[in-house]
């Protein structure tokens, strides 16, 4: 396996954990957008995706208000 | 502030909590894994992955819900609602990711038709091509989730923009069998490509499928 291969496959793993510790878990409101290595990673309506409407508490809420890429 | 964690069976959580200093809340059959800060965490790469840490810390221990990173709670009265008021659905998914994790297949297909045209055209075209790849896309992931089914206890199609991207839920001690179906999967036809990433905790699970 080439040095190539191996960076890529680490980055693959490093934006999937990312990806899976701020859009999977159990969701109980809310988006939010951060910045991995100089880039900004917008989640757009993840709520709407990923989270059905029952599972949005009105007790809970974001440490952050949530940015949205449309609005 | 309180900071969630996790959700976990409620007589697992002394053993978590020992283990990384977490403070629990227990309603019923299920216990919320919280810290209490005075500032809200910070969405900084490295509180991601210190927040990754400790999850798959948890979830080494037994089978654990995450919660979505950067949620907080009011008050330990509001958490103890929500933890009656949803304590028979994440016990129901507890049950399902017990013995459980999460691989991700990220599937592409050189193969595939491109989603624009090569040359400029109509929009006609244009639009034949956006609904041919589509085509092309959904039959992969069809047959890729036919493929692994049998490994597979359930699957989430995750976003992605080009390329197939699933989480599936494996028996912890199926993986090599799981990746050796993958790669018979990507084998099976050429210009196929894939790549895994895991074995993480259920991130993908903690909600019963729907529709």
């Amino acid at each position: 396996m080439s040095v190539e291969q191996v960076n890529v496959g680490e980055d693959v793993a490093l934006v999937d954990l990312i990806d899976r510790l701020i859009g999977g878990g159990v969701v109980l409101t809310g988006d939010i957008v951060l910045s991995i290595a100089d880039v900004d990673l917008v989640y757009v309506g993840l709520r709407l995706v990923l989270a059905p409407a029952h599972a949005v508490e009105d007790s809970v809420r974001l440490s952050r208000p949530p940015r949205r890429l449309e609005e | 502030m309180i900071v969630l964690y996790a959700l976990v069976p409620a007589e697992q959580a002394p053993l978590v909590t020992a283990q990384n200093g977490l403070r629990v809340l227990a309603r019923g059959s299920v216990a919320a894994l919280y810290d209490e800060r005075e500032e809200a965490p910070s969405t900084s790469r490295q509180d991601i992955l210190d927040f990754g840490r400790v999850i798959s810390d948890i979830s080494k221990a037994g089978p654990a819900l995450p919660v979505r990173f950067g949620t907080v709670v009011e008050s330990l009265s509001a958490l103890g609602d929500l933890l009656e008021r949803r304590e028979a659905e994440w016990q129901e998914r507890l049950a399902t990711v017990a013995g459980h994790v999460e691989i991700v297949v990220h599937a592409q297909d050189a193969a595939a038709p491109a989603p624009t045209p090569a040359a400029p055209g109509s929009g006609r075209e244009y639009l034949m091509s956006r609904a041919a790849a589509r085509r092309h896309a959904e039959a992969m992931y069809d047959d890729l989730t036919a493929g692994l089914s049998a490994h597979c206890r359930e699957s989430r199609r995750l976003q992605a923009s080009e390329e197939i991207r699933v989480a599936c839920l494996v028996p912890a001690g199926d993986t090599e069998s799981f990746l050796a179906a993958v790669e018979s999967w990507a084998g099976a036809q050429q210009g196929r490509r894939v790549t895994t990433t895991g074995p993480w905790p259920p991130f993908s699970f903690t909600e019963k499928e729907t529709g």
